[in-house]
Order: C-alpha cells, then structure tokens, then sequence
C-alpha cells in the first residue's frame, strides 16, 4: 500500500502552499476581522453560485512566473466544483507587487481575460499602489462575484479524469478487485497444498489491471493467502471477514487530507481545475 | 495430473485477460493524449480569432511597424493552411514569434496602453498564450505517460503489434527558436 501512496504521489516543480480555508493570508496583508469578513463573502458566493473564489497572498513567488505558480497552486488545491470547474484564484504577491486572477475552465465565459484584466487594473492595482491592499481585494472580489452572477450559463463540457487523485483511486479499486478475486480463488488454491500458484496469479492479475508495482504487490498477497490456507487447509473460514475491506470513495480521501488547518468549518475545495485562463498585473 | 490441466487453462485465460486489459488500457491512453491536443488546438483557434482584432484595433497607431503587422498577419494565414499536426505546430510556432514581435513593440506606444479595447485584446491574447503553455504541458505529460506505457516491459513487446508507437513530444518555441532557420526566397 505505501508502495502505491509513493509511486503515485505528483511531483510539483516548486513548494506550494496549503490553504488555511478561502482566504490563505502568508503574506500578512489582513486584519483578523477583515479577514473573516473576506471568508465570509466567500463562502456567500459560494452559496448562492456554486462558484468558489480563493484568496492566496505570498510574500515573494518561488523560481516562477506568478502564471505557472497560480495554475500550480490552483491544481494542487483543486479550486471550484469537480466537472464544473468553476473557481477562481486571486493571488497577491506582495513584494513581487505582482497579483493575478486564475480562472477555472467553468468561469473562463464569465470572466474573461480581459475582463480579468480590467479588475486587476481598475479594481486591485489602484488601490494596492496606496497600499490599500483590504480595499483593492474587496474591490476585485466584489467585481468577480458580480461578473460570476451575470452569467447565465455555468456548465463546462471539458472534463477530465486524469489526474492523480483518480490514478490513486484506480490502483486502489485494482487492489481491492484483486483483492477480492483472490480470496474468491482462496477457496481452489487451498486445497492444492501449494503455495507458489496464489503468487503467480496475483502477479498475472496485477499485470492484467495494472502495472508491475501492483503485480508484485499482488503477488505477495497471493503468496501469503495460499501459503497460509494451504497449511491450515481450512477452506474459506478464516477469511470470511478479511474479505470485506471498506469501499473506497475518492471525496473522503480528499477531503480529509485537506481538512488540516481548515477554518470556520470549511471542509476544502471541490476538486475543479484551470487551464491557465485570467490575467496579470503589477502595482 | 488434471489440476496441472486446470492451472494451465487459467493461466491461458489470464494471459488472454491481459491482453485485452493491456489494449483497451491503450486504446484509453491514446484517447486522452488525443484529447489534450485538441485542447491545445482550441487555443490556437482562439489565438487566430483575436490576431484580426488586435491588428484592427491597433494598426492606426502602429503605422511606422507595418512589416511586423504584416509578418503576424501572413503567419495567421499560414496556420489557417495547415493539416496535418506537424504542421499546425510549426504554423503555431510562426505565429507566436511573430505576436511576440508585436506585443513587445505595442509596449512602446503609450497610446495604445491607455486604451481600454487594446488592452483588453492584449490580456486576452497573454491569457491565451499561458493558456496555450498550460495545455502544451499537460498535452507532454501525457504523452510522457503514454510512452512509459508503451515501452516498458511486458507492454513493448505488445504494443507494437497492437499497433502502438511512441508519440513524439511537443516542443516550445524556444527551443525551435534557437535552431538557426534559413530564408531562401
């Protein structure tokens, strides 16, 4: 198992940060009450869109363009609704004076780039010059909020199942099938009094749904199921209740992983995704 | 003697169940990279819709830099001719150094950073390029996968009879860029 968490795990080009819930403030630009009052805006935004908006400040940007680092970000954290894609991630960097609006595939019609844009140079950067940096982020929020309601139409068609999480999962599901399958075969094997065949066919099972990490995994599985049941040569009795492992969903896992740090109940984001849409600009 | 029969059958079936696991699993990969490319082309037909505008928009004021408009609006056309992926990518390439030509020369009139239409255009142009390098990257992980899959053991022995090869990788302007292109008209 812990072979499988570390072969699937994402390597990401630079550090990225966790959230501490909707407004993640490392740079130190909020006041404790404007911050739970940005929070909850969000969470209203939420609510009644369905659209979740993120706020992000840094000090200074890691090795990268604040583009790379906001798609980076908004991937790793996984901002808007699964399928709908419909986030929206404000990040400010503050002694870069650089600041960007990420879109979510979703709300690439609602807010344009060069809508984007306009916020970032009507809304954000006069303010942030005068060091307003409370304002300027109500500003902007309030604008995109406004631009996210005026859009009739919120669906997305671009979906897509490949990321790591699903990887995850699917090697998963191909343990807990093979799983499964084994012990079915357990009751066959057991009265062969062999133990090499149960490895070699966890091994061709592995190799059939997977990869040859899995197969090897399997086999060993395999190798100690038959290798046991052909000593005690009991049949099935002993793994009746092994044979029941609990059901994998895909949410739970996310969102527990996520659930450190999280405040005023806000259990994580919905898992959506960016293709690089939004726009850049500096104060 | 008859449960060595048994053993071999099922191994029979297994390997049978690999095969068609190993395929479909293919056929799914290859789909995926096929996908991603088409998000990358959307891109690219984005980047050709918005070139008329900005020339539009733009070219009262860029007057003097008629031959950079022009190299911009010839790249467009060669792109709009292309089919195949190859050279849609190579037509891309074009477009892209020229656009770059454009936007960094565009920064020098401050007539034109004033104006809220053009700078519109502008963002949404740069959207589309991070955009394009976003996809463009995804579309190379993939195909990075892709080509684990096919070349790894027991896959490559496989693959090729199944009608599988390599994909070749996208690569960025910059790297074309550096190879050193000759003119001969």
């Amino acid at each position: 198992m812990l072979l499988v968490i570390l072969v699937v795990k994402p390597i990401w080009a630079f550090e990225v940060p966790g959230f501490d819930g909707r407004v993640t403030d490392k740079a130190g630009l909020y006041s404790r009450e404007f911050k739970s009052q940005l929070e909850e805006k969000l969470a209203k935004i939420d609510a009644e869109t369905r659209a979740e908006v993120a706020v992000l400040t840094i000090n200074k940007l890691p090795d990268a363009y604040i583009e790379e680092y906001a798609v980076e970000v908004f991937e790793k954290w996984g901002i808007g609704k699964t399928k709908e894609d419909n986030g929206i991630l404000l990040v400010i960097a503050k002694d870069d004076r650089e600041v960007r609006i990420e879109v979510g595939y979703g709300l690439e019609g609602a807010i344009t780039d060069g809508r984007a844009g306009e916020i970032i140079r009507n809304e954000i950067v006069p303010q942030f010059k005068l060091d307003n940096y409370e304002l300027g982020t109500m500003a902007g929020v309030e604008k995109i909020e406004k631009y996210i309601k005026g859009e009739v139409e919120t669906t997305n068609l671009i979906s897509n199942t490949t990321n790591q999480v699903a990887s995850f999962v699917d090697n998963f599901k191909i343990l807990t099938l093979g799983f499964l399958f084994l012990t079915y075969m357990a009751s066959f094997f057991a009265r062969t009094k062999e133990f090499v065949a149960g490895g070699i066919v966890g091994f061709i099972l592995g190799i059939i749904f997977g990869n040859l990490v899995v197969g090897i995994i399997l086999a060993v599985i395999g190798l100690i199921f038959d290798l046991i049941l052909s000593r005690r040569d009991t049949g099935m009795d002993g793994f009746r209740n092994v044979s029941n492992p609990p059901v994998w969903k895909s949410n739970s896992w996310k969102s527990s992983g996520w659930k450190s740090g999280g405040s005023s109940g806000f259990g994580g984001f919905g898992g959506g995704r960016s293709g690089g849409g939004g726009a850049s600009g500096k104060w | 003697m008859k449960k060595g029969l048994f053993v071999i059958i099922g191994i029979a079936v297994l390997v049978g169940l690999w095969l068609m696991g190993l395929y479909n699993g293919l056929v799914g990969a290859d789909q995926e990279v096929k996908t991603q490319w088409a998000k990358v082309e959307t891109q690219y037909q984005r980047r050709f819709d918005l070139i008329p505008n900005l020339v539009e928009s733009s070219k009262a004021v860029l007057k003097q830099e008629q031959a950079i408009i022009d190299s911009v609006t010839e790249a467009r056309t060669k792109y709009s001719g292309a089919t195949t992926v190859d050279e849609k990518a190579r037509a891309a390439g074009e477009v892209e150094t020229a656009l770059g030509r454009l936007l960094v020369v565009m920064e020098n009139y401050p007539e034109l950073k004033s104006d809220e239409t053009v700078q519109r255009l502008m963002d949404e142009l740069a959207g589309t390029e991070n955009r394009i390098a976003v996809e463009r990257g995804r579309y190379n992980d993939l195909v990075g996968g892709f080509n684990v899959r096919v070349k790894t053991f027991p896959n490559n022995v496989i693959a090729g009879m199944l009608g599988f090869s390599e994909k070749v990788f996208f690569e960025s302007v910059e790297a074309a860029s550096t190879a050193p292109t000759v003119n001969f008209d």
